[in-house]
């Protein structure tokens, strides 16, 4: 059932058993885990099924630390949350991320990855991907394989690539027709009440923005609002603890994290006739999507350094991608060929025809590795770096004193990313090159510039911390099982509980969290 | 990530060319004699047979010795490369040109995996091909 929240009687209460603050990929994976369960369940979601402006602009907020793109345009506030415009790569953490390591404070999960790894199977449908397997060797062919490089300081590790799961479009059906499930659209919880004790959480207040309020009470709350706004909703929710809810340590907003990537390197390939394709977007033959069906899921190898490559050189997780560098000249020769097929003549034929006769070598080269080798030769290719960022509890989300048409205080987020970022970018693409050259595969230009290069990183958009998961109370804001400590009815969705961000993209891991909650909250209403 | 910058492949052709000599790492044919600053070693002279291409490897050891003009000297160089071979270098006459390959490889792998690298404008290199190129650069100083 759906509900708008501009209809609902103000100052009602609804009464619910599980109330999901937000309609996200965690709000809606946990939702979907409970269709058809003997409770009922309220989500809650701030916008409607389609962006809007006005909604959207609850999101705005100030930046002050270091660089970052507005609030408001790094989220989706609608029905389906960011992963109405994610694009999709999918990859498990790795077990490192996972472990307490001397080298990065503040590290280590309360559980290892063989703990989370039946919830990130589960999560491979839900997301719409192939089989659990992320090693190249159940990927590779004899047309694309990894590149082989002598020792084991860097391996090749698979990203899936999500059609990607629109989940708002995808799920809503499922939601909308279960008969346990209520969804409030336009429905923005602006306040999370607690009896004077503060420990457990007897309702939270809804706004809509045409002036609506109610209340959705229940016997267990989750939210799953994204990282800042998890964040900002619980310093909201401050009338009975005045630095807001599990906020007791200073903890809340605090460890923000992202994933600052760049082009760091070009390689020049010893053999142009090398296949490369498993580093591009690949579909592999060798596994069906579902089984049994004709799909298969879209691929990309992404190089990384194994574990023991970050415990000798202390060195932070990392992803390193591959993206091929072709002439103009191919580029050019294909867009005659699609010119051909069609009736009217570009202006720019002349343009198109010199750059053919320029690159007139690599064309040869590209008819030679089509035909004799069944190849398209690539003789350069960029490197991206994407790193992990080191928990910091400077870089953090707080509150704004200015504040959004329903009178709640914005935020403020201060990026805490030092220049330890830029040696470990580069720490990281020495070692690459190291190891093409120590292969024999090529050797590598690495174009950081530390002294004058550009002092923005790209970011992945991967909001990650503010409510990080520690069994000790002063050292996170919620527990192993993604409750808020101290408060025996609030839990926590999505990647604000990771007290590390790994150098994975978090969408799998964030739907494998709540798939892990969800059998949790199962089991606490049955 | 998807990228988002292209660099063409015009403005890598100067660093293609003398990054060429980097075909070390394959199979390639031999150069002639190396001139060197008038000193004539024929071990040197040898030993430049594993080099793919002169003139890029002059241009990247200039680079290199630039860097550490210190090692602007024939023999040094040569000792350098050499010295962890069995005979430190005495051999090098005695060896056909294709074991010498393999000797270099091996040191090159060497170089990379212990960490003996350098950056000759932003490649990096290993050592050894470094010193290499540099012993060719050296006749024209």
């Amino acid at each position: 059932m759906v509900i708008d929240a501009h209809a609902v009687p103000g100052d009602q209460t609804i009464q619910t058993d599980v109330c999901i603050i937000g309609a996200g990929a965690a709000g809606i994976t946990l939702a979907r885990q409970f269709v058809g369960q003997p409770f009922r369940v309220c989500l809650l979601e701030s916008g409607g099924l389609e962006f809007e402006k006005g909604t959207q602009s609850l999101y705005a907020g100030e930046n002050t630390g270091f660089p970052y793109p507005p609030l408001d345009v790094a989220r989706l506030r609608y029905f389906g949350g960011t992963t109405n415009h994610w694009t999709g790569w999918c990859q498990p953490l790795d077990e490192i991320d996972f472990e307490s390591r001397d080298w990065i404070p503040y590290s280590g999960w309360p559980f290892n990855k063989n703990h989370l790894d039946p919830f990130y199977e589960r999560a491979q449908s839900i997301c719409e991907l192939g089989p659990f397997l992320y090693d190249a060797d159940a990927w590779e062919t004899p047309s694309a394989p990894r590149f082989h490089f002598n020792g084991d300081r860097v391996i090749t590790k698979i990203i899936q690539l999500s059609p990607p799961t629109r989940f708002g479009k995808v799920y809503r059906d499922e939601i909308v027709r279960a008969g346990n499930i209520t969804l409030n659209l336009y429905a923005n919880v602006i306040n999370i009440e607690t009896p004077p004790n503060g420990r457990t959480v007897t309702r939270v207040r809804v706004a809509s923005l045409q002036g609506n309020r109610y209340w959705v009470a229940a016997k267990i709350f989750i939210l799953a609002t994204g990282v800042i706004e998890n964040a900002r909703l619980l310093l909201l929710s401050n009338q009975v603890r005045r630095a807001g809810l599990g906020n007791q340590y200073d903890l809340v907003g605090r460890f923000f994290m992202e994933h600052p990537w760049q082009q760091s390197a070009v390689l020049l390939l010893s053999n142009p006739y090398l296949p490369i394709r498993l580093y591009e977007s690949y579909t592999s033959p060798r596994h069906e999507n579902p089984p049994g069906s004709r799909r298969r899921t879209a691929i990309k190898g992404a190089l990384v350094p194994t574990r023991e490559t970050q415990r000798s050189f202390n060195l932070v997780n990392f992803r390193v991608h591959l993206a091929p560098i072709q002439p103009k000249g191919i580029a050019s020769l294909q867009f005659l060929f699609d010119a051909v097929r069609k009736p009217s003549m570009p202006d720019d034929l002349s343009e198109h025809l010199g750059n053919v006769i320029a690159d007139i070598d690599d064309v040869a080269r590209l008819g030679y590795g089509r035909v004799f080798k069944g190849v398209t030769p690539v003789r350069m290719a960029e490197l991206f770096c994407g790193i992990e960022q080191v928990p910091d509890p400077h870089s953090r989300v707080t509150l704004s004193t200015e504040r959004d048409v329903l009178g709640q205080n914005r935020v403020v987020l201060h990026w805490g990313l030092t220049a330890a970022y830029k040696h470990a970018i580069r720490r990281a693409t020495e070692l690459i090159a190291e190891e093409f050259g120590r292969a024999g595969l090529g050797r590598v230009k690495i174009i950081l510039d530390e002294e004058n290069g550009p002092s923005q990183p790209l970011i992945g958009f991967h909001h990650i911390g503010t409510t990080r998961m520690h069994r000790d109370p002063k050292k996170g804001v919620v527990d192993e099982n993604c409750r808020v400590h101290d408060i025996s009815n609030l839990f926590i969705a999505g990647s604000s509980v990771f007290p590390t961000s790994g150098a994975s993209n978090p969408t799998l891991t964030i739907v494998a969290l709540s798939l892990r909650l969800a059998d949790h909250v199962k089991r606490l209403m049955t | 990530m998807s990228p988002s910058t292209s660099i063409l492949r015009r403005r890598f052709l100067t660093f293609m060319l003398w990054v060429g000599a980097l075909g070390l790492c394959r199979p390639l044919g031999t150069w002639g004699a190396v001139r060197m600053s008038g000193v004539h070693d024929p071990g040197a002279s040898k030993l430049a047979g594993v080099l793919a291409c002169k003139e890029s490897a002059a241009i990247v050891g200039r680079e290199y010795l630039k860097q550490v003009p210190s090692e602007a000297n024939v023999q040094l160089l040569l000792g350098v490369i050499c010295s962890t071979w069995p005979g430190r270098g005495a051999e090098l006459l005695d060896t056909d040109i294709e074991k010498l390959r393999d000797l270099v490889h091996q040191q090159q792998r060497d170089d990379f995996l212990h960490g003996r690298v350098v950056n000759v404008r932003g490649w990096v290199l290993s050592a050894t091909e470094a010193r290499l190129c540099a012993m060719r650069a050296v006749n024209t100083f």
